[in-house]
């Protein structure tokens, strides 16, 4: 590609940064897999031991969940922890979520159960129920996710030995698979969520642990001052408060949690431009402070996002310029000729190939039959990064420009196509 | 917990206009992924003749540009997956079975008690708790706490919004 316009420039960087991000991406996750993931051969129904298990909190904030909680809870009971209790927050919910929190406490002597007179948010949810929770190590999981019975063990293993370590991220699995939404999405959280995780973790630090499944140390959590209340996502911005005060946060994709996804393009769409304001938002609250020498691991997660920000924007002056220069005469160096990316475009889309095939590998130890998507999955990185691009472009001026901090409180989207009961 | 079990797979449960819609996006994208293919499809088509393949993929020399492309992507790559692995190796090598930071102390009931702006008495009466109703202000800093230990019934206590 010769470089002589700034349309020359932009279209380089608009092909090349996805492209190499994806190899980075795939060779931490391979690295990862074989290096770090083997865990002695164990299957994901075997952890290891822990001798002495700490008590745990299993936190689940819940508004508006009637129709999921009997199952979450069901399901939570069946850990294979030694030591845990279960603390759900009824976050004042406005259908009956109280009554049936209440009616399962009969059922199940160890939940415990917070009713929040006002709907607060989750974040306040789970700082209330943090500090009624007696144990030093909390499991926060939604209301509408159900944890794999061994997931707790597998999460605690990283806290026993390593005091460094203030949260261990799980590994969401997508239940609802009935409609394309649903399969692409089982295709982005195995090719490309999961092995971003795996890669960040050889960076050193992860850009966000998946709110829905996380496990964290009670002791990191009171020196940054629990959840922020006054953000769009909370799990993004605790990540990043935990890991400026030096703290680890690792990754366990064998605790796995089996999660409801949005179906409907308006509840993903909702759902990806929260997670978009909240990147914003990380980068814009803690982005100074990360000008320091000592901060320096959090760089790489900085300038991935910040590059990914940049990018977004260039993919659409470069669609306006090509539109307009349809119509109007442009000056040369403005002037995008063809979108028509040649032998490029052949290397794109072998990586999309590539991406699919090493995911398949690494996650056909979680989930067999993977394959059975490829036909819905293997496209998705193109259409990954072009929502990304949509939401970037959209979030970005809305953090920027809104005039009151968000309250932090918002409701789970639609869960998918179900059998209504 | 078997994960047949957890999926939820019931396409027929999807209105027409999703199928449609579905339909619709699976074709575009499908369409993209074979327009990147283009070129690859093209030659393919040409390989088949083997005479032109030959002459304008040898002898005119039109492999170079796929090649030095593949070259330069392959020299990047390697430039990347080398210093992120030259990386784990180096943080393997520094850190592996050892914490350099000291742990800090587990945090105590006073300090959460000072942080959420409560007396430590009431801290150590609500986690002995199983049901409680709990009014924060918007900060999240506790108003009020009712304990409703034995027969819970939340609808005698709230009045929701």
């Amino acid at each position: 590609m010769n470089l002589n316009t700034i349309a020359d420039y932009c279209l380089a960087y608009a092909y090349y940064y996805p492209l190499f991000m994806s190899y980075l991406w795939m060779c931490g996750g391979l690295y990862y897999r074989f290096h770090w993931e083997d865990s002695g051969g164990r299957k994901v129904d075997d952890p290891p031991a822990i001798a002495d298990a700490p008590p745990v909190s299993i936190l689940i904030p819940c508004y508006n969940e009637s129709e999921q909680l009997e199952e979450t809870i069901r399901y939570v009971f069946e850990q294979q922890y030694a030591d845990y209790d279960v603390i759900a927050v009824n976050d004042g919910s406005s259908d009956n979520t109280g009554e049936i929190l209440d009616e399962l406490q009969q059922q199940y002597p160890k939940l415990r159960v917070v009713h929040l007179k006002h709907n607060r948010g989750k974040a306040v949810a789970l700082k209330i129920a943090a500090m009624v929770s007696k144990s030093e190590f909390l499991v926060c999981i939604d209301s509408d996710a159900i944890l794999e019975p061994t997931a707790v063990s597998w999460m605690m293993r990283h806290f026993i030995g390593s005091p460094r370590v203030a949260a261990v991220t799980g590994n969401p699995r997508i239940r609802n698979r009935s409609s394309l939404l649903g399969k692409i999405q089982v295709g982005e959280f195995s090719s490309i969520i999961g092995l971003i995780k795996r890669a960040q973790r050889i960076y050193g630090r992860i850009f966000t642990v998946s709110g829905v499944v996380v496990a964290f140390r009670k002791s990191a959590l009171q020196r940054v001052g629990y959840w922020g209340m006054h953000t769009a996502t909370d799990d993004i911005d605790i990540s990043w408060k935990l890991q400026i005060d030096h703290w680890d946060i690792r990754y366990e994709p064998n605790a796995l949690c089996w999660i409801l996804m949005p179906e409907t393009y308006g509840g993903l769409w909702a759902q990806r431009l929260r997670w978009a304001q909240g990147g914003v938002e990380a980068a814009l609250t803690y982005g100074g402070s990360l000008l320091s020498w000592r901060k320096r691991r959090m760089w790489m997660v900085l300038a991935e996002y910040l590059f990914s920000i940049v990018w977004s924007y260039i993919v659409a002056i470069i669609l306006c310029l090509w539109l307009i220069g349809k119509f109007v005469t442009l000056p040369e160096q403005y002037m995008v000729p063809s979108l028509v990316p040649g032998w490029n475009g052949v290397v794109l889309a072998m990586t999309c190939l590539l991406q699919f095939m090493v995911s398949l590998l690494i996650d056909s130890r979680y989930e067999k039959g993977l394959w059975k998507y490829f036909f819905w999955m293997v496209w998705y990185p193109l259409a990954y990064w072009m929502i990304n691009t949509l939401t970037i472009i959209v979030a970005a001026p809305k953090v920027l420009f809104r005039s009151s901090d968000p309250t932090g409180r918002w409701e789970s989207p639609d869960r998918g196509v179900r059998d209504e009961k | 917990m078997k994960n047949k079990d957890m999926i939820i797979n019931r396409p027929d449960l999807l209105k027409g206009s999703q199928k449609y819609t579905a339909m619709g996006l699976t074709l575009f994208f499908w369409g993209a992924l074979i327009y990147l293919w283009q070129p690859a499809i093209s030659l393919l088509a040409w390989a088949l003749n083997l005479n032109v393949f030959y002459e304008h993929m040898v002898v005119l020399g039109g492999y170079r540009t796929f090649v030095n492309l593949l070259i330069n992507y392959a020299t990047v790559i390697g430039i990347l997956a080398g210093a992120l692995l030259l990386w784990a190796r180096i943080n393997q090598w520094r850190f592996s079975g050892l914490d350099r930071r000291v742990g800090i102390e587990v945090t105590d009931i006073d300090a959460v008690c000072a942080t959420f702006a409560v007396n430590r008495d009431s801290v150590e009466e609500w986690r002995e708790c199983s049901n409680l109703i709990v009014d924060t202000d918007d900060e999240g800093l506790v108003l009020e706490v009712v304990v409703i230990d034995s027969a819970p019934k939340v609808s005698d206590f709230l009045t929701l919004e």
